[in-house]
């Protein structure tokens, strides 16, 4: 269960959720095995409840962009409605992630999935968070631009945000935190950026567990019922909760708190497993 | 480009029968593309299938008439 309550905190705070389910299981000692069919069926359990509750908290917003999305298909050409081009920069933004996720994760994972690379990815992680806002407080002092609202993004600059989402397939790069900088990058504003950032993990996130479902039904597989509907309920909560008050706190914060806590976590890591303080 | 949209779609669509018949030798790259059966995943059919899909909404967009 705090495997559950991790997984929908670390999911969305912008401080790899992959890294983390590396590192506190050995940092704890919980000796588990993550190649373990069981292990990896109860992982996707839990990213179902975190995709649950990012659609039930843009609900809205996920109504009017199905909508727009089949009116424009159905018509066969744009218009200038907000929501149809939200659609649309939704679907190429995926497109990058889909196709570099489904080719490359597996590998990518088993290449750099230890401790040691997945601290000093955290650090990196940490470092990209701190240049970003950085270059982008300094754009916004030369030029003077006014940030400008998601929809008034350009099909490159979405899709050069689900690539930027890509990084992370390496353990330790936060999703939300590599996608919230690219969209910082293009003038986006914090809580924009990181509103698109959620909404590009979405169909992510939940297409990548729901094709991974009949993996929960593998011989072999042990996942109790009432593990996995607890399991799914409080990823669910706690994503809910997570997406809540990330989505107020990007209204007037940044992510320099998170690049600390990356950097420090990566750092403590790093000493302990590199000096095998903790094999 | 109605050509290139086309294509696209053939291939998508022959990439998503690869990878649902996998009938290659596992290698570094069949692996990752999905066409051998050592690891058999629903993954790879169904990322090809929607590329297609697309292919053929980018078809579409551009054989329908403009608004007037």
């Amino acid at each position: 269960m705090l495997l559950a309550a991790l997984q929908g905190v670390s999911e969305l705070f912008p401080i790899s959720s992959l890294g983390h389910t590396v590192l506190i299981p050995r940092l704890l000692q919980w000796h588990v095995d993550e190649g373990d069919d069981s292990f990896l069926a109860f992982v996707v359990v839990l990213h179902l409840g975190t995709a649950i509750a990012l659609l039930v908290y843009y609900r809205a917003t996920w109504v009017r962009i199905v909508r727009a999305f089949a009116a424009s298909i159905a018509r066969g050409r744009f218009d200038d409605s907000r929501d149809e081009k939200l659609a649309w920069l939704l679907v190429v933004g995926t497109i990058p992630v889909g196709i570099l996720g489904v080719l490359f994760q597996a590998s990518v994972k088993s290449l750099f999935a230890s401790p040691i690379p997945v601290a000093i990815f955290l650090m990196l992680n940490a470092l990209v968070m701190f240049a970003g806002e950085a270059l982008r407080r300094r754009q916004s002092a030369q030029s003077g631009r006014e940030a400008k609202p998601i929809e008034r993004l350009t099909w490159l600059q979405s899709a050069g945000i689900g690539v930027a989402q890509s990084l992370a397939l390496l353990p330790g790069i936060s999703r939300s935190g590599a996608s919230i900088i690219a969209g910082l990058m293009v003038d986006l504003d914090h809580e924009d950026a990181a509103t698109y950032s959620f909404l590009l993990a979405t169909p992510v996130i939940l297409l990548a567990s729901v094709l991974e479902i009949p993996d929960l039904f593998k011989p072999g597989v042990v996942v109790g019922p009432v593990e996995a509907i607890a399991g799914c309920v409080l990823a669910g909560l706690t994503a809910y909760a997570s997406v809540a008050f990330l989505t107020r706190y990007f209204q007037h914060n940044d992510l320099r708190p998170f690049g600390w806590y990356c950097l420090l976590a990566g750092a403590t890591a790093l000493v302990l497993f590199s000096t095998k303080v903790i094999a | 480009m109605k050509a290139l949209a086309i294509v696209l779609a053939v291939v998508f669509v022959g990439c998503a029968i690869l990878s649902i018949a996998h009938p290659l030798e596992p290698s570094t790259v069949t692996r990752a593309l999905g066409f051998s059966s050592d690891k058999a995943h629903a993954k790879h059919p169904f990322l090809y299938f929607v590329l297609a899909v697309l292919s053929l909404i980018w078809l579409r967009f551009q054989s329908a008439q403009p608004a007037r």
